[in-house]
């Protein structure tokens, strides 16, 4: 199903949840609401589903204004961040609430209920607990119960609150995989909120970066990634240096170095570089550089971090490569070297 | 109990099973047992037979009835409007929602001989409440000619027994019910379930246990409660006498096995019916582990 959110607003007392948000979700896509604490991200998901209201703007599913309906009428799947399952049920009987509740002309045969539970129980990986409580479950498993929970009423819309928030790495990592081929077996249309990039870029085939209460940049992992649109984006999608710089003329001038800045207009800007977008190198005459010293130097596995003050600079910078690559030689702790950025994003400073 | 035996050999963070056993026994030997063994070793003089005697007598046996029926239903009109005013306390946000908090405990601090006074007054047909329900009053003239008299009839101890109760259902709610995690609610909302499902099926599994507590700790107060009573009853034999002012008739005319014997009845009466409500109690539990 198609979502589609129309100039939507929200505020609780003296604070702005969303300012005037749109936003069109296609049939079957699978989109990341991604965003800092406090950024809307939740509150937008909360009103799509209903749980919440907007104070202005409209929500439509599948070309339906739906923005009048309460939850229990849109028939979307909700997965809450701790799951919220029922405690006093087992297992089975929480995935077939939503079915056990239907008015009985719209409930299916109790032995049809079952079926399904059972069906949902294989899909999910969860054979034989239909009869454990939630308190016995690991959280990867209550994770799943939720999300069977949720899929039992047959749903077109999936949405899902910080999904894997409570589950430690590995268990999130096996389930980012199995939760993105379950999407797409059943051909659902999903949102979800998250405020880990590494999790949006892994599974969304679009990311929309939230930051106080409006979206800054919607686009694939891929492309807010290389081509941020904002400093916000920059500075929270990855790692990255943040170099002051002024700009006068269409030229810059970052640390020292002078380079072209197309489109930028006069005044202070910020300049972002990527730790692995530097060549580090021995200072030399030939070729300017930022020059610095470096101040640490954390070999981890294959991928050599180094820290280097920079005189005049706020924060150390940081420097990644390859081993083996880039850099010649491992630098020692109070070297001489200069950096050479490879690749400079410029925005005017606000 | 078992895990605590367990602990013996697996010494734990906090030691001192051995003591601390010890003297809860002895403790609870003291300040419950004994007074309790000698109420039961009093009435034991009259022998089973004797008991038996006693707790059949028509006169006893209407003041039990009125005692554990009046009780009970106190404890029931308490644990739905105990559970609706701790609602009230806990989900809404008004102004003198503390005053009103403050006010729920009231009834455990006042005297329960001003209690029974003050309710005999108010509830009289001369009354302000009691003349509604009269006769002549607005309400009274609902159920027929005559009203409807409160004090000194049964419904007049329920009265009693429900202000003196009150307490017990909403402190041992309020708690869990401010616990009660919102998003469970709105999970059953999601799935499509009705408010009224949704309260049956979720919120209601969730503080059953603490009221049934709130429930036996009224029932338990209202069993043994006498001063606010006497007053309201009129204390009609057969018809609004209690059983604890019949024990206090008894001892007046010296009768002390006749009113230990009815204090053993009523005591086994009330261990049963507390029993019985732990017993569920421990089955819904069983169920939720």
């Amino acid at each position: 199903m198609s979502i589609e959110i129309d100039s939507v607003r929200k505020r609780f007392g003296d604070f702005e949840a969303l300012r005037a948000v749109n936003l069109s979700v296609e049939r079957g896509e699978f989109l990341a609401l991604l965003g800092p604490s406090g950024s809307g991200k939740t509150s937008l998901l909360r009103i799509i589903a209903g749980l919440d209201f907007a104070d202005a703007g409209r929500i439509c599913i599948d070309g339906a204004d739906v923005s009048a309906l309460s939850v229990r009428e849109r028939n979307i799947g909700f997965v809450f961040q701790h799951y919220a399952l029922f405690r006093h049920m087992t297992v089975a009987r929480n995935i077939a609430f939503g079915l056990d509740v239907r008015p009985r002309a719209r409930r299916p045969e109790r032995a049809a209920i079952a079926a399904r539970v059972e069906h949902l129980l294989g899909l999910m990986q969860l054979d034989g607990l239909g009869t454990r409580y939630p308190a016995q479950l690991s959280g990867g498993q209550r994770q799943r119960v939720a999300l069977a929970r949720a899929l039992a009423i047959e749903p077109h819309v999936l949405l899902l609150d910080e999904p894997f928030g409570a589950l430690d790495t590995k268990v999130r990592k096996e389930l980012r995989r199995w939760l993105r081929r379950l999407h797409d077996d059943m051909g659902l249309t999903t949102i979800f909120v998250t405020h880990d990039q590494e999790e949006a870029m892994e599974m969304a085939d679009r990311v929309v970066v939230m930051n106080k209460g409006a979206i800054e940049q919607v686009g694939t992992a891929q492309d807010v990634y290389d081509h941020p649109s904002t400093p916000f984006v920059h500075d929270f999608l990855g790692n990255a240096n943040r170099l002051p710089a002024r700009v006068a003329g269409g030229r810059a001038t970052v640390a020292g170095l002078d380079l072209p800045a197309p489109g930028v207009p006069d005044g202070p800007a910020v300049a972002f570089v990527r730790p692995h977008e530097f060549d580090l190198a021995a200072p030399s005459l030939s070729a300017r550089g930022i020059e610095g010293t470096v101040a640490h130097v954390f070999a981890n596995g294959p991928i050599l971090r180094v820290e280097v003050d920079v005189p005049g600079l706020p924060l150390a910078l940081e420097v990644e490569a390859m081993r083996g690559t880039t850099m010649v030689a491992v630098p020692e702790r109070g070297a001489r070297v200069a950096l050479h950025p490879r690749n400079i994003r410029l925005f005017a400073d606000r | 109990m078992l895990m605590a035996i367990g602990g013996r050999r697996h010494p734990r963070v906090i030691p001192g099973f051995g003591v601390t056993i010890g003297f809860t026994l002895a403790y609870l030997g003291l300040i419950v047992l004994v007074p309790l063994g000698a109420l039961v070793a009093k009435a034991a003089e009259l022998g089973p037979g004797g008991i038996w005697a006693v707790a059949t007598d028509a006169r006893v046996f209407a003041a039990l009835r009125l005692s554990f029926g009046a009780s009970l239903a106190a404890a029931a009109i308490n644990a739905v409007f105990g559970l609706l005013l701790a609602w009230v306390l806990v989900r809404y946000r008004f102004p003198g929602r503390r005053l009103v908090d403050a006010l729920i405990d009231l009834p455990f601090a006042l005297p329960t001989a001003v209690a029974g006074i003050t309710l005999a007054t108010l509830y009289a047909g001369n009354g302000w409440v009691g003349g509604l329900f009269a006769g002549d009053g607005w309400l009274g003239a609902l159920f027929g000619p005559d009203g409807l008299k409160i004090a000194y009839t049964p419904l007049g101890v329920v009265v009693a027994l429900v202000f003196v109760g009150l307490p017990f259902v909403v402190r041992t709610v309020q708690p869990v019910l401010a616990d009660f995690d919102a998003e469970s609610e709105e999970a059953a909302a999601s799935l499509g379930a009705s408010r009224f499902a949704t309260f049956r099926r979720v919120v209601l599994p969730a503080i059953l246990p603490a009221l049934t507590t709130g429930f036996a700790m009224a029932l338990a107060r209202a069993v043994g409660e006498y001063g606010s009573v006497i007053f309201i009853a009129g204390n009609i034999p057969m018809v609004s006498e209690i059983a604890p002012l019949l024990i206090v008739t008894r001892l007046e005319e010296y009768n002390y096995a006749g009113a230990s014997a009815v204090a053993t009845v009523m005591l086994a009466v009330a261990f049963v019916l507390l029993f019985a409500i732990n017993l569920l109690q421990r089955l819904d539990r069983a169920q939720a582990s």
